[in-house]
């Protein structure tokens, strides 16, 4: 036993030195970091650790981390560099190549398992960039885990920041004191493009600004019945796109979730026969034809990413079509979905907070690209469209687009429902990947809704109890 | 016993020929369906995955296991080796990463295993049991402290960072004592008595005699190293250094033709390498498995 | 002795640098922290992550289903290289031809042949396809508690060569005339079978079992690349729990994880060598 001790002992000896060495190596590269500062563009080593002690004056690196290369990111930075010389800002990108149609998914997929692998142990190692777009990065970890700046607190201490220039809904957290802990610079709008003329021609009534799923289901019913232009309530799918059933359970329980899953609790109830029922609902949606899966129907689900989009996408479907609202699950409240875009938050344990902090308000009032947060640079871009007055849809593949001209009081309802954004889209979750990849089994009747209900229920529990 | 095989050794034969085919099997269909066309490989195994409609006769909807090509082609592997130049560079990565980390764990196995299998100190075989642990963490145990380790020696995204740990693996130490502790004590002893030193013993007696140890290591560590997929995962953030293990991982789950052909090239170091050292390796397991 | 020492430090020197570097001190930093409250500088909370830990029902799940695959798929896989080596401790036709192929699987690569498993077990694969032929319903093989019989297959598959090279390679080294004084003093196969040559093979046995436990940790490859990260639970093992663990930061959770699994690795190898010495000393 004596000799266990010794060797114990020793290897802790061992341990301890090469641990001394190592930070003592920690020490002198940090030492030549401070003399580098002095060299703008030295930036080669640029990270968080060796950007010590800099955050109180002297020339600052901002590192600013984001999977896709983005030309608004690389224009913020140039701008801002050129009225802040003691700045540099450097830009690091997941993806390894430039994207093509031809570089295989496979690669992307890749790049971006490695892009969240390495961010993720370099986050945890206090290490990382200053600065990052949380794009495919798991940010409620993150935050859960104190790993990102509290915006929250950055906004309400900024004397030069107010809220009310921006989106609130969208920008979130208002009064609360946790977070937000990521701040969008701009976002897209869910809803659904509806036919108004042949809607109205078949004499069905129904609010989209209150509307739940089950107001939906009967209004869809009822469209159907009256055996109008369209056979079909709705299309499965978003877009031209037309999908499989995927995308409709998807959204439908991401509403419905709640009844489901007891966050507190960490219990899921996809084996009740309430899932299950819920399951033969859609699918019974989908053999009446309200969901169609071939062809057109009265409604479309959309995605509108900027005021261009909107009308193209309004232009694309008819001439009377309309926005419409998503219909929302029972508790929530009433409003436009929508879906913040380019998130971006701050390292906490970046040693350049402040002046990331300031870059990341720069870019926000900067911004002007897709469904601008600052409410002035949105009011910008519509104004701009209508001074424009036509769009020249972009080109797909063979088929020839013809300019048209903007609808100005179809633009104007825009900005009201951006106004009325407040439910942010769940656009990801581990239990909702496990819902639509084992359900498409019971929508082709390989199984039986209580089979997909038990393996969901299977799954969803390991992903709970972790 | 008889040196002609019996008749129930015949009936074994036949009955182990059988065992043996089905083992080979996963190895032969991906051989062979790497000489598909990809219109065929779609057409046999396109149904992985997928959830068919039993309205569009989803019930009698399978794969189709075929043993014997339409028409051979090479297409699959012109696709791999020409069209697409990502293959040949990552090969080559995978061959820079795991020549060092053979060769590094090779030697600096054999030299500890000397001192474990050959030299008596206080501590031996508790310091040896803490080897032996280590070989039996999965990599999971230790992956962010790793991660820590290598960023403070300024290792990351360097070819280091994976070659490094390699060549320190606990495995060689293992493997190689266990094969020097099965040369007989009398043939260094007697090496002792002629006046020759432990560096000496260790190079022109041990080692010689530990040949058929180093072949069955290297194959065992080719094969470990080769396939390694989470290591440069996460050191290696640069693609262009990238090894084929990644690579593969990845594009089983689309392009399956090309999978196939990938599979097999990326497999044939492995199983030429074995054919070659067939012999010292099964001799090399043997002796370590064995206690002298 | 001690110029044994000093000689076996410098033979040691090289490894013992690296491996405190890269396998000790991470180590031992991991067990640090899985004491701490988060991953930088954190403050010690005593045993908090383990309560967490265990009370968590997915690990308790993983640390169940990794003790069943080891208890199930060890045993198993020795149990047949076994039967196989006995078997071809004989001459045989094609005898080397046999060897070869049975080892082969080992040098495979793990992606390699991993459509070729899809191409069996998946929901329209073959395996359901026969089944069919035979009027029966599919199963879903990776879906089900079968996923587990699945990666024993593929985790014997693999490994069987390997021991029972390792296991002829006992049997050669019993000398033959003990069988034949056991035959003439009249035992039986099976008597020779049991006291010859399970005593003369029991110091290989802890051997392979030894290398057959690291190689069931190794099946994780597999299984991952099959079934991702949340597989069926029966299949779900410690170390998907340690991966899932690392991607949701939760580093206090991982490492009291990790730490936890060394401890059980720990004991149970000690426990092996210790039985081994038993076995050896009682058989001198």
């Amino acid at each position: 036993m004596k000799k266990m001790g010794l060797i114990l002992l020793s290897v802790a000896l061992v341990v301890l030195t090469l641990a001394a060495c190592s930070s003592n190596k920690g020490a002198s590269e940090s030492d030549t970091a401070i003399k580098n500062l002095g060299n703008p563009t030295d930036g080669d080593e640029a990270s968080a650790t060796t950007n010590a002690a800099a955050d109180s004056g002297g020339h600052k690196t901002i590192v600013f981390s984001v999977f896709w290369p983005d030309e608004q990111y690389e224009q913020a930075a140039k701008a801002y560099e050129a009225a802040h010389p003691d700045v540099t800002i450097k830009l690091e990108y997941g993806l390894s190549e430039p994207y093509n149609n031809d570089s295989s998914r496979e690669q992307t997929d890749a790049d971006i398992e490695k892009f969240t692998t390495s961010t993720n142990a370099a986050m945890l190692s206090g290490k990382g960039p200053d600065l990052l777009d949380l794009r495919y990065l798991a940010a409620d970890d993150y935050e859960r885990h104190h790993l990102l700046e509290n915006l929250g607190t950055r906004m309400d201490g900024d004397k030069s920041f107010r809220r009310t220039d921006y989106f609130a809904n969208v920008l979130g957290g208002e009064g609360s004191a946790n977070g937000p802990f990521s701040l969008p610079l701009s976002f897209s709008l869910g809803g659904m493009v509806g036919d108004e003329a042949a809607i109205a021609a078949t004499g069905v009534t129904f609010d989209d600004r209150t509307w739940t799923w089950d107001d939906f289901m009967k209004a869809g019913r009822e469209l159907v019945a009256a055996k109008g232009k369209y056979n079909a309530a709705i299309v499965s799918g978003e877009g031209m796109l037309v999908g499989g059933s995927d995308y409709f359970v998807r959204s439908v329980v991401a509403d419905n979730y709640s009844r489901f899953v007891d966050e507190t609790n960490r219990k899921a109830s996809f084996d009740s026969a309430d899932f299950t029922g819920l399951l033969k609902q859609i699918k019974g949606m989908y053999d009446d034809g309200i969901v169609g899966s071939t062809e057109r129907g009265y409604f479309t689900n959309v995605s509108i990413l900027s005021p261009e989009d909107y009308l193209t996408t309004l232009n694309v479907f008819g001439d009377d079509t309309t926005f419409y609202v998503k219909p929302h699950a029972d508790e929530e409240a009433a409003g436009t979905s929508f879906e913040t875009r380019s998130d971006i938050g701050i390292n906490a344990n970046s040693k350049v907070k402040d002046a990331a902090w300031d870059f990341l308000k720069y870019m926000m009032d900067h911004t002007t690209i897709g469904l601008p947060i600052n409410k002035e640079r949105f009011a910008n871009a519509i104004q701009q469209l209508k001074e424009k007055g036509s769009i020249t849809p972009p080109t797909i593949g063979s088929q020839h687009s013809t300019p048209f001209k903007v609808d100005n009081a179809k633009l104007d309802l825009l900005e009201g429902f951006a106004e009325a954004a407040s439910r942010k889209k769940n656009r990801s979750g581990k239990v909702l990947d496990i819902i639509s990849a084992n359900t498409a089994a019971f929508f082709a009747g390989q199984k039986s809704a209580e089979d997909v209900g038990k393996l969901i229920q299977n799954k969803a529990m390991t992903v709970l109890n972790e | 016993m008889n040196n002609r095989p019996s008749l129930t050794g015949l009936a074994l034969s036949m009955l182990f020929a059988i065992f043996a085919a089905a083992m080979l099997f996963p190895i032969g269909l991906t051989l062979v369906s790497s000489l598909m066309s990809e219109a065929e490989i779609s057409q046999n195994y396109d149904l992985i995955g997928k959830m068919v409609d039993t309205a569009d006769g989803g019930k009698d909807a399978f794969v189709n296991l075929k043993l014997l090509p339409d028409w051979l082609t090479i297409q699959q592997y012109a696709q791999v080796l020409i069209l697409s130049p990502k293959f040949l560079s990552m090969f080559w990565n995978s061959v820079g990463l795991v020549g060092p980390i053979v060769v590094g764990q090779i030697v600096v196995g054999s030299l500890a295993a000397y001192a474990f299998a050959k030299l008596r100190f206080p501590g031996r075989d508790k310091l040896f049991f803490v080897y032996l642990m280590t070989m039996l963490m999965p990599f999971q145990v230790t992956l962010v402290p790793n991660y820590l380790v290598i960023d403070k020696l300024g290792l990351m995204n360097h070819s280091s960072a994976i070659i490094l740990p390699g060549i320190f693996g606990a495995f060689g130490v293992f493997m190689m004592r266990q094969f020097m502790a099965h040369i007989p004590y009398a043939l260094t002893e007697a090496a002792k008595i002629d006046g020759a030193g432990q560096l000496t013993i260790f190079w022109r007696v041990v080692l010689p005699l530990a040949k058929p140890g180093l072949a069955a290591l290297a194959v065992l560590l080719f094969v470990d190293y080769w396939n390694m997929i989470e290591q440069p995962l996460i050191f290696l953030q640069d693609s262009v250094k990238q090894p084929l293990s990644l690579y593969l991982a990845q594009i089983n789950q689309s392009a399956r033709g090309v999978g196939f052909a990938a599979s097999s090239l990326y497999m044939a170091p492995m199983v030429l390498l074995f054919l070659y050292a067939e012999s010292y390796f099964v001799e090399g397991i043997q002796h370590s498995g064995i206690k002298g | 002795m001690s110029r044994d020492g000093a000689v076996a430090g410098l033979f040691l020197a090289p490894s013992l640098i690296g491996f405190s570097v890269f396998y000790l001190i991470p180590f031992v930093l991991g067990f640090y922290q899985s004491f701490t409250d988060g991953a930088i500088g954190g403050q010690l909370v005593g045993f908090r992550n383990y309560a967490d830990l265990l009370h968590s029902a997915s690990f308790r799940k993983a640390a169940g289903n990794t003790m069943l695959f080891t208890a199930v798929g060890v045993p198993l896989l020795i149990i047949l290289s076994m039967t196989l080596a006995i078997l071809l401790n004989r001459s045989l036709y094609l005898r080397s031809w046999l060897r070869t192929s049975f080892m082969l699987p080992l040098v495979v690569p793990v992606a390699s042949v991993v459509t070729v498993w899809q191409v069996f077990f998946d929901w329209n694969g073959t395996l359901n396809a026969w089944l069919h032929e035979l009027g029966m319903a599919r199963v879903d093989w990776m879906q089900s508690n079968w996923s587990m019989s699945i990666v024993v297959v593929m985790y014997v598959w693999k490994n069987i060569g390997y021991d029972m090279i390792l296991l002829l390679a006992g049997l050669q080294s019993i000398p033959k005339d003990y069988y034949e004084t056991a035959s003439l003093e009249g035992a039986g196969r099976f008597r020779q079978f049991r006291h010859i040559t399970v005593i003369y093979l029991t110091p290989t046995l802890f051997f392979v079992l030894l290398i057959s436990i690291i190689n069931s940790f190794k099946v994780f490859r597999e299984t991952y690349l099959l079934a991702g990260d949340y597989p069926y639970d029966r299949l779900y093992m410690l170390q998907h729990y340690m991966n899932n663990m690392f991607f949701e930061l939760d580093v206090q959770k991982l490492t009291a994880a990790a730490t936890l699994m060394v401890g059980c690795i720990v004991m149970l190898t000690s426990g092996l060598l210790r039985a081994e010495r038993r076995f050896r000393e009682n058989s001198e």
